[in-house]
């Protein structure tokens, strides 16, 4: 095993993490690129991209927005990405 | 190329019979040639590099499943060709993967998806979570650990032959040959 692959690894090191989430992107079903993100929650990532989700109201939305594919690329986009 | 192979396991003689093998392929005609998958993301050496190392993981993981079985059932061995030992090998590093990411929490779990998979920049999220740097950065951290540590544990009693290191998994997600834009996983 490579210095790399274990538990005393640099766990800042960031390569292969961008293949291993396009992959995964990737792997998202068909279709689900076409469908719309709900009004309400769009408003709520909104308000999170400027920092105006209480803390303890985060980890609720963050569970809402991952429920989709669709959600986490509108919130990317709301940030300036995709 | 060969060095890197057999750092990783393999005898002098199958670090070269991979390499020729891909060579070949990279010489052939269509639709064999190796090289008419490559789609210039990055620099060849390195994408041969990672079709090699997936061809030897692929190898190992075919010469251990014959093992056992006599010399007659070889030919019957549903894992006889490489394609479907790399499918094997897909499904097997991308469950890992799912269920490592799948285990942390919400907010840490997205906070991936938007750096890693999205790369939005960590100063938007710091706006986003009303954090500062450092704190986002040992968050992202301890979440890469996580992943990373899960998904080759995970691997590992998978199948306990299997000795992936982690730039292997991310050579074999950005592998083409074994994962095409148009294949999806379940």
């Amino acid at each position: 095993m490579s210095p790399d692959s274990s538990s005393e690894a640099d766990p800042n090191a960031e390569d292969g993490l961008k293949d291993i989430f396009g992959f995964l992107e990737k792997s998202f079903p068909d279709g689900a690129r076409d469908i719309t993100v709900p009004p309400e929650l769009r408003r709520l990532m909104m308000e999170f991209a400027e920092g105006k989700i209480p803390a303890s109201e985060i980890e609720a939305l963050c569970t809402q927005i991952l429920r989709s594919p669709e959600s986490i690329r509108a919130l990317a986009q709301i940030l300036g990405r995709v | 190329m060969i060095v890197s192979l057999t750092s990783r396991g393999a005898s002098r003689d199958v670090a070269e019979d991979v390499v020729s093998e891909i060579l070949a392929e990279c010489v052939a005609e269509s639709p064999r040639n190796l090289l008419a998958r490559f789609k210039g993301e990055g620099p060849l050496d390195g994408w041969l590099l990672r079709v090699a190392i997936n061809r030897l993981i692929s190898r190992q993981r075919r010469e251990r499943l014959m093992e056992p079985a006599e010399i007659g059932e070889i030919e019957s061995l549903p894992c006889e060709s490489m394609e479907v030992m790399e499918e094997a090998l897909q499904a097997i590093v991308s469950k890992a993967l799912r269920e490592a990411i799948e285990s942390l929490p919400a907010e840490a779990r997205l906070l991936l998806w938007l750096r890693h998979g999205y790369g939005v920049a960590q100063n938007r999220l710091c706006i986003c979570w009303c954090s500062t740097p450092s704190k986002l950065s040992r968050a992202l951290s301890s979440a890469r650990r996580i992943v990373r540590d899960q998904t080759l544990r995970s691997i590992q009693i998978e199948d306990p032959g299997l000795h992936l290191q982690w730039q292997d998994i991310s050579g074999v997600c950005s592998n083409s040959l074994l994962f095409s834009e148009n294949r999806h996983v379940a």
